[in-house]
């Protein structure tokens, strides 16, 4: 064997599988140590997976962020290349400042260069660097939105960074597209989402600021009430709320038409205020589903007060209960699954399941 | 290392004096090979232990060797030095018949030996001690610039990659010209 071993020397199999366990930081600083190592990683063979780009735009600046997920000692580490464009309100200069393997200077002053043109430079200095890979998420963060004056300037500034992504990686290697952002009142939401075309969202993450929720201690209520007007969240798949419990915003939820949300702990006293929210139709979400680690509610508890449940056989765990609503030929559908989820849902009367009857919502007092 | 057993060998390989324990004696006699490396010391590994290997595997397939046979005939590995191959079998062994876990904590650190284990590795097409020896080459370049890769790696830079071939051409120019000169010197 070779006395004094190199990394360029290594056969092409064992590369390629070297380059499955590199987060993108040393893919990059790889294809940067010689000639060998950046054709290799450029070749257009290894389609290695890019979890996400994140863009951030804020007033000022702008941030990229590439994302991918390397294992090591059996935990799913996130790892990040980071790059910032600052604009300068007054001199309109940019500052940009890359992540340590990035590109050299770190930091450069670019007059008057607008921020979009360097993202696009940068992307394609990304895709060189990174080959020919597969991008699972591109993300625009617009992060808070409330100051945002013209929201319809907004709507133009996803599509042009959408764009900007698309034209440099391709269209068929972008899995999905992605925006995040954070709303204080429903009617930003709103307005932005009548701006931004429906069915372009695939999933939509809300903080916790944006969503109601019980304070740890003070138990404050969520709130499932109204803005059923939001018809253009119907099309998303999926909606996140990550660390639902730990923010105490007795804010109202905005309306979805499936709201799937995970919970730390489920409590009865929880399960009350949800209830009648369904049960007098406040909220306008149709499905609602809570899945959490620790659902405090048992079959036994909820069997005393209202009854032997409807048991699905094709789901052993799954029990069912129906209860009445204010509107005629309409019933709440609550099913608990246990240890893992409780959901809601509206449903027609004539939907349940046979021999099942209709309990009255009321004698929940005693949760 | 227990379970290896080492001796000195030349044409002949040396006679491996004990076979190595299982720790669960098999009910039907297990089968053993042998194999060498630079050091020509001969290890007696178990059939079960190289079935990691994709490439000793597939060459006892088609050698068909009786016991007395794979004793006067260990695979040699030449190319693989000898404790590098002991580290080799040390893996099969303890990994005989288990599932591999999805962590490997005992790999060298010492990026010479890592570097020769992951090319023996390759040869010998034992996948998942590669993809270990790949973790561990990977965790090594985290965190690193490319300068600090190529030095610690000893990736020559570009321009010293130029210089280095620029030079191996002018000798092999020279060594050419001065064959040349020679050939002609005999045809005089």
């Amino acid at each position: 064997m070779d006395p004094s071993p190199g990394l360029v020397d290594l056969p092409k199999e064992v590369k390629e599988n070297l380059l499955r366990w590199c987060d993108y930081s040393s893919v990059i600083a790889l294809g940067k140590t010689c000639k060998t190592w950046h054709d290799f990683i450029s070749a257009p063979d290894h389609n290695l997976p890019i979890l996400a780009i994140t863009l951030k735009c804020r007033e000022n600046s702008h941030g990229m962020q590439v994302m991918s997920t390397v294992p090591f000692e059996g935990i799913m580490e996130l790892n990040y290349v980071t790059l910032e464009y600052k604009q300068d309100g007054e001199t309109s200069n940019v500052t940009r400042c890359p992540d340590a393997n990035w590109e050299s200077p770190r930091t450069t002053l670019v007059d008057n260069e607008d921020c979009r043109k360097l993202l696009k430079k940068d992307l394609e200095v990304l895709k060189q660097l990174l080959g020919n890979s597969r991008l699972m998420t591109f993300e625009v963060d617009f992060d808070d939105v409330s100051n945002v004056r013209c929201l319809r300037e907004l709507g133009e500034r996803y599509h042009e960074l959408c764009n900007i992504v698309s034209g440099v990686w391709g269209n068929q290697m972008i899995e999905a597209n992605c925006l995040k952002m954070k709303f204080h009142l429903e009617i930003y939401a709103d307005r932005i989402l009548r701006t931004f075309a429906p069915g372009i969202l695939r999933r939509i993450i809300l903080s916790p600021i944006e969503v109601g929720g019980f304070d740890f201690y003070a138990r404050k209520p969520l709130s499932l009430h109204e803005t059923s007007r939001m018809a253009q969240w119907i099309g998303a798949k999926e909606i996140l709320f990550p660390d639902f419990k730990t923010k105490p915003y007795p804010e109202k939820i905005i309306h979805l038409e499936w709201v799937y949300v995970s919970w730390l702990c489920f409590k009865p006293a929880h399960l009350v205020k949800l209830m009648e929210e369904f049960i007098l139709l406040k909220s306008t979400s149709k499905d609602f589903t809570i899945w959490s680690d620790h659902i405090e509610i048992s079959k036994y508890s909820f069997s005393i007060l209202y009854g032997e449940s409807v048991e699905l056989q094709c789901s052993p765990g799954t029990h069912i209960w129906y209860f009445d609503t204010p509107s005629p030929d309409f019933v709440v559908e609550f099913t608990l699954v246990e240890g893992s989820n409780v959901s809601f849902k509206i449903i027609m009367d004539v939907e349940m399941k046979e021999g099942a009857t209709i309990r009255d919502f009321n004698r929940l007092d005693w949760i | 290392m227990s379970s290896t057993e080492q001796g000195t060998s030349s044409a002949a390989p040396a006679e491996p004096t004990t076979a190595p324990e299982s720790a669960a004696a098999p009910e039907v006699p297990e089968s053993f090979y042998y194999v060498h490396g630079k050091d020509k010391v001969v290890h007696k590994v178990s059939a079960g232990a190289l079935q990691h290997s994709a490439l000793i595997h597939g060459m006892i397939s088609n050698l068909g060797y009786t016991e007395e046979q794979a004793k006067a005939n260990p695979f040699p590995f030449e190319n693989i030095d000898g404790d590098i191959l002991q580290m080799v079998v040390d893996w099969c062994n303890q990994h005989k018949g288990k599932p591999t876990p999805p962590e490997d904590t005992n790999l060298p650190k010492q990026k010479e030996k890592l570097f020769d284990l992951v090319l023996a590795v390759n040869y010998l097409e034992i996948k998942e001690l590669l993809t270990y020896c790949c973790k561990q080459v990977a965790m090594m370049v985290k965190g690193k610039s490319p300068e600090e890769i190529r030095e610690i790696w000893m990736i020559p830079t570009d321009a010293e990659d130029e210089a280095a071939e620029k030079e191996a051409k002018k000798r092999a120019g020279k060594e050419a010209a001065g064959e040349t000169a020679a050939a002609a010197g005999d045809a005089k």
